[in-house]
């Protein structure tokens, strides 16, 4: 085993050991992917090909998949033992029918049903409760691991988030103001440039997309367009936001960025822009470990109001990162989620001024007495200005 | 405007779609249906999408339909809900805001001011903490799984969605021949190719050409062949003469197709001539076989004999192909356990994987809508029949 497997191992050995669980039945992609290091890259989208993982402790874990799957995940990882079910008229049946075969004296089962289909969870339950064993609701217990990295995991994370921001600095040092710029071709350039920079191959959710110009009025502009933007073109003076979501040794960057297709900013952008500076000094002044999520929030609402910063009611200011781009806990308002050391948030700096959307976002590591920021190729005090003309 | 520019669904080609989803739901007893599965929501909005909802990078959305009330409802977060109003949404937004601990019990907040009535919900998507949720917060909230109308509604296509499913096939394969064409410059010389720039330069043709999003993408040479899928190392070049495959799937607002492409890197010889000569022969059975009234299982057998009388082996551990539409993947399959009896409108992703000399894997992969007369191919922009040779030394001409 690697170091990341031994330091995931670790922790997921310390819930079995808590809640004295004779196996543990892990079915959400993601945290199949942060339990054994398997991933597929269609299995989001393939939903009737249902994957299992078990986790026993002092033994290999155990992946169910499908056939068509079989040979990629014992490729993927040597110390798994991978059984695989043929396709058959309701595959989800196989599938659990060899799950509780490999598991069937268990007592205590603990099982992240709750992060997974209704169907699904029913058919875990069902199996359980067919055994006379004892079902044990474990997703808070999965997702309450994979929001405090590991040493491995902050070097990963640390390390994708860099290369993200150096890819979207490397596609910006190309903008020039006065040579008009398509959002498509931003969104393509953006992906080029993060693929250079030896990030995964990664389909569905790497998005990387540019918005610009007064499209900056809607968040998600050119539906549905999400993966590629569409032809909008540059204007000297533009606003462009470039979103970019990378993924490197199974651990995900998001991040966005700003650029002005000038050499310097309008009235507006200069408000705009120091209204999202203003918010991440906010944020990273409040974030503070032992804190609650919500807590943070309150704060950082009522200061920013007070600045006459217009945030975005209800939308939370910053989430997890890790095995997937987008994860709790959130900074929003109901989160009760206790801060803790080693969490790697993304801070996500949103405002609205004069109908136009402004957003930044950064990564940062929380420490007990630190908040660093690591996805920071050059200093954000400033967007990337872009040359007049060459 | 060309017909295979035109990429949205029009207002009347909604209004058939979502008349047809009515009338099915009421038939079934259904007065209401509450959806948080992408596709389920593109589907029966009649086109609205909303993106990455799967890989959940955006918070929860769901669709509230109450066929009593008329009443319309999508409810996301802030930050999501410009979309409705873009892709022009008849009924209403409503936003929720993160105020209780999960995403899944601020949602269900909100709903509990709009649903009353007993629901069809989609028990395949919507997660088991998301149905706690609402619950909780909806006190005698009836569910029933709306799953299988769902799903038999969204076997037979409509003219229109048949029409987005075309374009994204066309989008698909301008997009393949793209990436050829890029890497074909600069495959065997001394520059090479990098094998994630083959797959990157499909997807960013996909976008040029119009399409919405890549999703699968998996791009295989060598020894890797001999598998579905396998990684993409970061520094790996195209430089194994013999198959390479990409394994791709994409779509056109909201509509969804697969596809598979394998083609020869190098100078070909007999054996890999022979290899996909009779990739064809079984592909073309299959096809021959696809037809209304038969059984989507009778497909497959078809091809299972023909490879015994032929000696042709083919992977066996995949279906032939299976339905595409607002999912990459859903019924009918052409596999051996499904009987499904294959029906005019129907559109079905077809392949077989077969062996190359060395056990490669290779496909090809075309979409055909079943007519009432032989299937119409809807991948019509370039005819893949005859081995695609990948092969150029050229300087690299960007």
């Amino acid at each position: 085993m690697n170091n990341l497997e031994q330091e995931i191992t670790k922790k997921i050995t310390t819930i079995i050991d808590v809640n004295h669980l004779d196996v543990l039945i892990i079915s959400d992609i993601y945290n199949i992917q942060y339990a054994t290091n398997i991933k597929i890259p269609c299995a989001h989208a393939q939903s009737d090909l249902r994957m299992f993982a078990l986790l026993k402790k002092n033994n290999n874990p155990i992946v169910v998949v499908p056939k068509c799957w079989e040979n990629f995940v014992k490729e993927s990882n040597h110390n798994v033992d991978v059984f695989a079910y043929s396709l058959q008229h309701d595959q989800l049946a196989s599938a659990i029918k060899m799950v509780f075969k490999k598991c069937s004296s268990a007592k205590r089962f603990g099982s992240d049903d709750e992060l997974i289909s209704i169907k699904i969870s029913e058919m875990i339950k069902k199996e359980i409760a067919a055994l006379g064993s004892e079902h044990i609701a474990c997703a808070d217990d999965i997702m309450g691991a994979r929001s405090t990295k590991t040493k491995t995991e902050i070097k990963h994370l640390k390390s994708i988030a860099m290369k993200t921001d150096h890819a979207i600095n490397g596609y910006y040092h190309h903008l020039i103001a006065d040579r008009s710029k398509s959002s498509m071709s931003i969104s393509e350039n953006l992906r080029i440039h993060s693929l250079e920079r030896d990030i995964y191959l990664e389909g569905y959710n790497a998005c990387s997309r540019g918005v610009i110009g007064n499209s900056i009025s809607n968040i998600w502009s050119y539906a549905p367009k999400f993966g590629f933007a569409a032809s909008d073109f540059t204007e000297i003076g533009d606003t462009i936001i470039a979103d970019a979501m990378n993924n490197e040794n199974g651990y995900w960057s998001n991040s966005t960025r700003i650029a002005i297709m000038s050499e310097e900013m309008s009235d507006e952008q200069e408000i705009a822009y120091r209204h999202l500076v203003e918010l991440r000094k906010i944020l990273c002044n409040s974030l503070r470990v032992g804190l609650r999520c919500c807590e943070v929030y309150q704060d950082v609402v009522e200061k920013a109001t007070n600045l006459g910063i217009e945030i975005i009611d209800g939308h939370a200011l910053g989430f997890n990162v890790g095995v997937s781009p987008m994860e709790g806990p959130f900074l929003s308002l109901g989160d009760q989620t206790i801060l803790k050391k080693n969490m790697i948030l993304i801070l996500d700096g949103l405002v609205k001024y004069k109908s136009l959307f402004y957003r930044s976002r950064d990564t940062v590591l929380l420490d007990i007495d630190e908040v660093k920021v690591i996805n920071d190729y050059k200093s954000w005090e400033e967007p990337y200005f872009a040359l007049n003309t060459i | 405007m060309s017909k295979m520019n035109d990429i949205l669904l029009s207002s009347a080609e909604k209004q058939t779609l979502t008349e047809k989803i009515e009338n099915k739901m009421k038939s079934n007893g259904y007065d209401a249906l509450l959806v948080f599965g992408s596709s389920n929501i593109t589907y029966l909005s009649g086109g609205i999408v909303f993106p990455y909802l799967d890989q959940k990078v955006v918070q929860p959305v769901a669709l509230y339909i109450c066929y009593k009330t008329g009443k319309r409802i999508i409810v996301c977060t802030n930050d999501l809900a410009d979309i409705p109003k873009q892709l022009n949404w008849n009924g209403e937004v409503v936003i929720y805001n993160l105020n209780e601990q999960t995403p899944e019990a601020s949602i269900a907040e909100v709903l509990k001011n709009y649903i009353s009535s007993k629901v069809a919900i989609d028990e395949n998507y919507m997660t088991a903490a998301q149905i706690k949720a609402l619950k909780k917060s909806i006190s005698g909230l009836v569910t029933v799984s709306g799953d299988q109308v769902f799903d038999d509604l969204k076997l037979l296509k409509t003219d229109a969605e048949i029409r987005l499913l075309e374009i994204a096939c066309r989008m698909g394969d301008r997009g393949f021949i793209s990436a050829l064409n890029h890497s074909e410059g600069a495959a065997l010389d001394a520059l090479s190719y990098p094998l994630w720039e083959y797959a990157e330069r499909f997807r960013v043709h996909v976008g040029e050409y119009g399409g919405s999003c890549v999703g699968n993408m998996v791009v295989v040479q060598g020894k890797d062949c001999k598998e579905l899928y396998a990684r993409c190392e970061p520094r790996a070049v195209l430089n194994e003469t013999g198959f390479v495959r990409l394994e791709y799937s994409l779509h056109n607002s909201g509509y969804w197709i697969t596809g598979s492409r394998t083609v020869y890197l190098g100078q070909t010889n007999e054996q890999a001539e022979r290899a996909w000569k009779n990739n064809q022969t079984l592909k073309n059975i299959a096809l021959k076989n696809l037809r209304t009234g038969v059984k989507s299982s009778e497909v497959y057998n078809a091809v299972k004999r023909s490879s015994e009388e032929l000696n042709i082996p083919f992977w066996e551990g995949i279906d032939l192909g299976h339905g595409v539409g607002t999912r990459e993947r859903e019924a009918p399959f052409l596999a051996h356990y499904d009987d499904t009896l294959i029906t005019e409108g129907m559109v079905i992703v077809l392949g077989v994987y077969t062996y190359g000399n060395d056990k490669e894997l290779i496909c090809n992969k075309d979409v055909y809508v079943v007519t009432n007369d032989v299937p119409r191919l809807l991948n019509w922009y370039k005819n893949w029949d005859d081995l695609y040779i990948l092969y150029g030394t050229s300087a690299r001409h960007g």
